[in-house]
């Protein structure tokens, strides 16, 4: 066998010259290649059978009546994509029809996942108790930093963590009153749901510093 | 006028309902889809069927052609897409009718003969080779597509296509090289082959 050629370019143009379509320059460079170069000359043999191979084609008939073939399963196709549930219409305008199992096993698995993060968030509380006394607490001591736990809350959890600092901080509520921050001891939960998360940081870190400092104080 | 234009001018005209301009598209692209088809499958039925699907889905989902390729390349991936699925649902027999054509061939002289043999073991070299590298070779050296259209067909890069290209090439030289036993005549060109 001849030896390789390494001329990827003058490779490139055997298959333009065995379809008899190179022209020019091209063509006068691919000859002279050719005359000294027995590994390309069996890729133009090879490249010439490969072209020449004929490809059976059907009569007339068949081409002349192929267009409205088509149209009319288009037509079908439309009538009974109307009809299908608005969904799988979503899927069919994704070209290949591997991509619908796919879909709908990621959407599975995105509902399965919500579904879990929401049930851990709103089921997993400690349930209310009326054995607990006044001053116990209702919730557990939460594992994140406060800022990050309090921003989580909804209204009524504020409205707990409102009602234990009143209780447990009195202290400090009454440090607040003397220094004139608000007119009168009240329910702040209102407020604390009002709160974005910067200002929850910022009344979280408020409420550790004043719980070291009563603890300090006691 | 550019052909990716002219089909974008027959696309639009089709989503407004134009009969003639669906017509028109179809006639332009059936025969060289077509002949990829026959080369991919070898007979005429399955060629055919694929050709109705591939046409039928690209209608079908015109919306979602966004135009940043040209229609028939857009078209030939649906239909190379069909033929993988086609494949895999059902042995391949790619080669059964070429083969038994070529086999039914009355070589009158010894040349001819020899080409019929030449051409069978090209036949089933072919269908010897990985996928993407006869696609590549059927796209390139039977269908003349450039390397960069082959590229956006099958969805690689033309550095890829290129080296499917090349690498199908050389099995399919060693494969006839290896055919041509010590003194085996090769046709000559007096003899017309």
């Amino acid at each position: 066998m001849a030896m390789e050629c390494r001329d990827i370019k003058i490779k490139e143009l055997l298959p333009e010259h065995a379809a008899g379509k190179l022209r020019g320059d091209a063509l006068d460079r691919v000859e002279r290649h050719l005359g000294s170069c027995a590994d390309c000359r069996g890729e133009m043999d090879l490249l010439r059978m490969l072209a020449a191979e004929p490809v059976p084609e059907p009569g007339p008939a068949f081409w002349e009546g192929f267009p409205g073939k088509v149209y009319r399963e288009v037509q079908k196709e439309k009538a009974v994509g109307k009809r299908r549930w608005y969904p799988f219409r979503l899927l069919d305008i994704v070209v290949f029809p591997g991509w619908a199992p796919v879909a709908a096993l990621l959407s599975v698995v995105t509902i399965a996942a919500v579904l879990a993060w929401y049930g851990s968030r709103h089921f997993g509380e400690t349930p209310r108790t009326e054995t607990l006394s006044q001053n116990e607490y209702l919730f557990e001591e939460p594992e994140a930093p406060l800022h990050e736990y309090l921003s989580g809350l909804d209204e009524d959890g504020l409205r707990e963590v409102d009602s234990w600092s009143e209780r447990e901080l009195v202290a400090v509520a009454g440090e607040i009153e003397d220094a004139g921050l608000n007119g009168s001891r009240g329910d702040y939960s209102g407020e604390i749901s009002r709160m974005n998360e910067e200002e929850l940081r910022r009344f979280s870190s408020m409420l550790e510093a004043w719980e070291k400092e009563v603890s300090n104080e006691t | 006028m550019d052909p990716m234009d002219e089909d974008r001018g027959l696309i639009e005209r089709c989503g407004a309902g134009e009969r003639e301009a669906f017509d028109e598209l179809v006639r332009k692209h059936q025969r060289p889809l077509y002949r990829m088809l026959r080369r991919m499958v070898g007979n005429h039925e399955d060629a055919a069927d694929l050709l109705q699907g591939a046409f039928v889905k690209a209608f079908t989902g015109l919306g979602g052609f966004r135009g940043m390729c040209s229609f028939r390349t857009w078209l030939y991936r649906i239909a190379l897409n069909l033929v993988k699925n086609h494949y895999r649902d059902r042995a391949r027999e790619a080669t059964v009718e070429l083969d038994e054509l070529i086999a039914g061939e009355n070589p009158g002289t010894l040349a001819a003969l020899i080409k019929k043999q030449q051409r069978l073991m090209l036949g089933r070299g072919l269908q010897e080779l990985p996928e993407k590298q006869r696609l590549t070779l059927v796209l390139r050296a039977q269908e003349g597509h450039a390397f960069a259209e082959i590229a956006e067909i099958l969805k690689c890069s033309p550095g890829a296509a290129r080296a499917n290209y090349h690498h199908a090439v050389e099995k399919l030289k060693r494969l006839m090289g290896s055919c041509e036993a010590p003194g085996e005549m090769r046709p000559s060109a007096e003899e017309g082959a």
